[in-house]
């Protein structure tokens, strides 16, 4: 291109073609006598004087934008609060609404300050984004009041349709729609590609993620400003170029959006499975570890809990399942992601595997309320930064102290269940009607030591009425509640080429491991936590069983030679832990250990079938109350809240098992689980009864047995103690009227086929 | 509503006025240069024309193109109506406040002698 064509086009980025022609013929016009580097000087401040605006929208609008993005990160309960995000059917005309409201709004953020710093606020292009960001954004602001979001969205339409009438106004409403749509389009297009590009290049490091993430940022931002000159540069062209770009954008912003939106809020890929039998489930995981997301031995209403925010007790309703069945979810995300995007993601996880439907509701629920006294009212006006902070005075006798600065009833009322959540058993109601912000210190003795403290203690309660003059009774309060509509028993198949798409990860070495024979006489002792497998005076059948997570003796492990049970060792076996990860648990570090003791003591072997003693659960009498079709399946220790243990009474009976809405299959897995001391194989269900029941099972320990009732290999019914004590098969035939009755059944072991006596050298 | 201008607008549209039908970039500067010894820059009189030719206060239409300026033709600028009246009444605030002060005189008079 020309030299002077090439001046004449960079000037006529910034003001129309035909004035910068003309500039250039004057600054041409007048070098003629001036001289060349007049020239030059010249053309570069004029090309300063008319660019001025591009960097200062730039930045305004990333800052502006920015800041706001920023706000919604941080302030999200005031309108994307989870009980809000997700559709409630009773409030689909606001959810419709908050969908008007959002989708342009967010566009118009980064939009509306560009637009007017760099075409002015005289430009109607301007005139109109500001408009519209200043209705979006008000009602984003409110949003947690559906009119404000019902009233935004109206007048957003209202403004568009009304501009598309006027002549003058049709022009730039149609330029700033496509330039909203086309931004929208493209930054979900492009954060979309680097998601997914982050998601098949697992070898890039955070930074590199985290540099991959911002410049999709900063180029989605570019094409935003672009855009919008391109579309405020065309309100000056013919009708017909117009609309031809117009459609053109229109198309290619719907297909963007479209392609992105299908991929917004959802893990790339994710492995989703019941969790297989485990003797002691807990939930584990739920944090990023490079990109791979871990959740196992998860119940459902767990995961609602997680995802939506909320605590357990505030979700109702849904299936009786939903605190008993267990799932794994092994999922890729990005490894930027926050706690948030994560939350996020389980949710769409939720409602995209599982078809969970939920719906936000107020229900009456237990409470605490806090209200004023009828002493005098002990508050300061609230000064300073706000917030609270919390030590303890005297730990010889529990006292402790919370100053709070700066805080209103309502978070003070909130903050109460965290504060002293051993007297304040479920969330606060603040009742007290005060406004204004309130500095509050208050000093109280923990729950635990009230007793020992004596007349010196103080409870919670005492400590509100004396030192604020303010009242905390228990009572039930109508509370926000998340309902579970429905929700599927068995998530959708996972994706044919999971194991492709998402590896396995390889399994770590120890970093340190030796084994060596304990010295004579060393207690056994140790455990697999924390990232290490550490045992003294362990003998290999018990490292074997540890590895394999089989009960501790009986028929479980065949082939052992005798002196698997007699030679004693001493084991240290620490796994890598990369920056940042969390600790290996006992999932990960059994592979390892299997694999050492492969190695260290050539241990080789096999799981089979064997016919081995094992029990039936079978009905004698039964004595089993239905439960309500609404109870959610669960089996605890100790009383149901509020009724009255046993074992106070008769302190031999140590074991109290309560279960609702039990099946007598689920009771019988969970007997293997619950009583490892009684039962060491699993229980089928012979019983023939259907339905789900609720009891209580009281017995006693099988390690508080008296007299050794137990058989060496632990698999043999025990007779009942004769100081009091109460097995297990007799409290379920005396309490229930079932029986565990002994058969020979194929059960599936592992077979040692061999293994060294001696290990090999640390 | 009538527009205000700043002093700049005003320099700019009085050059405009007194060069007639050859108002355009260079003659604007030459002109300006010669009656307020004021040597503006080409950036700050574009933007400026510019500015005004938004607004309404002048309007532009297109000359000859010519060899010494690359073959690019000039855009001859002749003040409209509105800006005409934005000018006069610009000026006659200034007239209003100048009024009684008889500063031109004692200015004119202290220079001469």
């Amino acid at each position: 291109m020309d030299k002077l064509k090439l001046l004449e086009a960079t000037l006529a980025r910034y003001t129309p073609p035909d004035r910068a022609a003309s500039i250039l013929g004057d600054l041409l016009e007048t070098a003629q006598t001036e001289g060349r580097l007049w020239f030059w000087a010249s053309f570069i401040r004029v090309l300063c004087s008319l660019a001025w605006r591009v960097p200062v929208a730039w930045l305004g609008a990333y800052a502006i934008g920015g800041s706001l993005i920023a706000l919604l990160m941080t302030h999200d309960p005031l309108w994307l609060s989870a009980d809000f995000k997700h559709v409630n059917p009773s409030g689909a005309v606001a959810m419709t609404a908050f969908m008007i409201v959002t989708t342009p709004g967010m566009a118009l953020w980064f939009v509306a300050p560009y637009a007017a710093l760099r075409f002015g606020l005289r430009d109607r292009f301007s005139q109109l984004a500001v408009a519209l960001f200043i209705v979006t954004t008000l009602a984003l602001l409110l949003g947690r009041y559906p009119a404000a979001l019902i009233t935004g969205a109206a007048v957003l339409i209202a403004a568009i349709v009304a501009a598309l009438f006027r002549r003058d106004w049709r022009k730039p409403t149609i330029a700033l729609s496509l330039a909203v749509g086309v931004a929208l389009g493209g930054l979900v297009g492009i954060l979309t590609v680097t998601e997914r590009a982050i998601d098949y290049h697992p070898d890039w490091s955070y930074n590199q993620h985290r540099f991959g993430v911002r410049l999709a940022l900063t180029i989605a931002f570019a094409m935003l400003a672009a855009t919008c000159s391109l579309m405020h540069s065309l309100l000056k062209r013919t009708v017909r170029r117009f609309a031809t770009v117009a459609v053109v954008g229109s198309i290619l912003s719907s297909a963007a959006f479209a392609w992105g939106a299908n991929t917004d809020d959802v893990f790339a890929v994710a492995d989703v499975h019941p969790s297989p039998f485990r003797r002691e489930p807990e939930v584990r995981g739920g944090t990023l570890a490079g990109n791979r997301y871990e959740l196992r031995d998860s119940t459902m209403l767990g995961m609602i809990a997680r995802a939506y925010s909320i605590e357990t007790r505030y979700i109702v309703g849904g299936p009786s399942w939903l605190e008993w069945d267990r799932f794994d979810i092994f999922a890729k995300a990005t490894p930027t992601a926050s706690p948030d995007d994560l939350k996020d993601m389980l949710r769409g996880l939720l409602i995209d595997r599982f078809k969970l439907v939920t719906h936000a509701d107020t229900k009456p629920q237990p409470a605490f309320i806090l209200t004023i006294g009828k002493g005098k009212l002990q508050l300061r006006k609230g000064t300073g930064e706000t917030g609270c902070t919390g030590k303890q005075l005297d730990a010889a006798v529990g006292l402790v102290e919370e100053s709070c600065h700066n805080i209103t009833m309502e978070v003070f009322a909130r903050a109460l269940h965290q504060m002293a959540g051993a007297y304040v058993t479920s969330g606060v109601v603040d009742s007290t009607g005060l406004k204004g912000t309130w500095d509050i210190d208050i000093k109280w003795t923990a729950k635990a030591m009230l007793a020992k403290a004596g007349p010196d203690g103080i409870s919670i309660f005492d400590a509100l009425d004396k030192q604020l003059g303010l009242q905390l009774t228990a009572g039930t309060a109508p509370l926000p509640v998340l309902v579970v509509d429905s929700v599927n028993e068995t998530p959708t198949p996972n994706v044919p080429d999971l194991a492709k798409l998402m590896p396995p990860p390889p399994l770590p070495e120890f970093e340190v491991s030796v084994i060596q024979a304990s010295k004579p006489d060393t207690k056994m002792d140790g455990d697999i936590s924390g990232g290490q497998i550490k045992f003294q005076g362990v003998t290999l059948d018990l490292l074997i069983r540890a590895a394999w997570d089989l009960p501790d003796n009986g028929p479980m492990l065949q082939g052992a030679p005798k002196w698997l049970t007699e030679d004693h060792f001493d084991v240290l076996a620490k796994a890598p832990r990369e920056p940042g990860a969390p600790e290996l648990d006992e999932d990960d570090l059994r592979p390892m250990l299997q694999k050492l003791l492969a190695e260290r003591f050539h241990l080789a072997t096999h799981t089979e079938e064997q016919p081995l003693d094992a029990y039936n659960l079978v009905a004698a009498s039964p004595r089993l109350k239905k439960s309500d079709p609404a109870t959610r399946t669960r089996c605890f220790q100790g009383p149901l809240p509020g009724a009255k243990d046993p074992r106070i009474d008769n302190p031999i009976l140590n074991k109290l098992r309560t279960c609702q809405g039990i099946t007598m299959a689920q009771f019988a897995r969970e007997l293997q689980t619950q009583a490892p001391g009684y039962i060491k194989t699993p229980v089928l269900d012979a019983t023939g009864i259907s339905g789900a029941y609720d009891f209580t099972l009281n017995y006693t320990g099988a390690g508080k047995l008296m007299g050794g009732a137990l058989t060496p290999a632990g698999d043999a019914p025990a007779a009942s103690d004769p100081s009091g004590g109460l097995s297990l098969f007799d409290a379920l035939n005396k309490q229930l009227g079932l029986k565990l009755e002994k058969v020979k059944r194929p059960v599936p072991v592992l077979v040692i086929d061999r293994v060294d006596e001696k290990p090999t050298e640390n | 509503m009538s527009i205000s201008l700043g002093e700049f607008e005003q320099i700019v549209l009085l050059a405009i006025l007194r060069l007639g039908d050859d108002a355009y970039g260079v003659t604007i500067r030459e002109e300006i240069l010669r009656c307020t010894k004021r040597d503006v820059a080409p950036g700050a009189l574009y933007t400026c024309l510019g500015r005004m030719e938004d607004k309404g206060l002048v309007r532009a239409r297109t000359g000859e193109p010519t060899p010494e300026r690359g073959g690019r033709a000039k855009r001859y600028l002749t003040v409209t109506s509105s800006g005409r009246a934005a000018l006069v009444n610009a000026q006659r605030a200034y007239q209003k406040l100048l009024l009684g002060l008889d500063l031109l005189k004692c200015n004119s008079g202290g220079a001469n002698g």
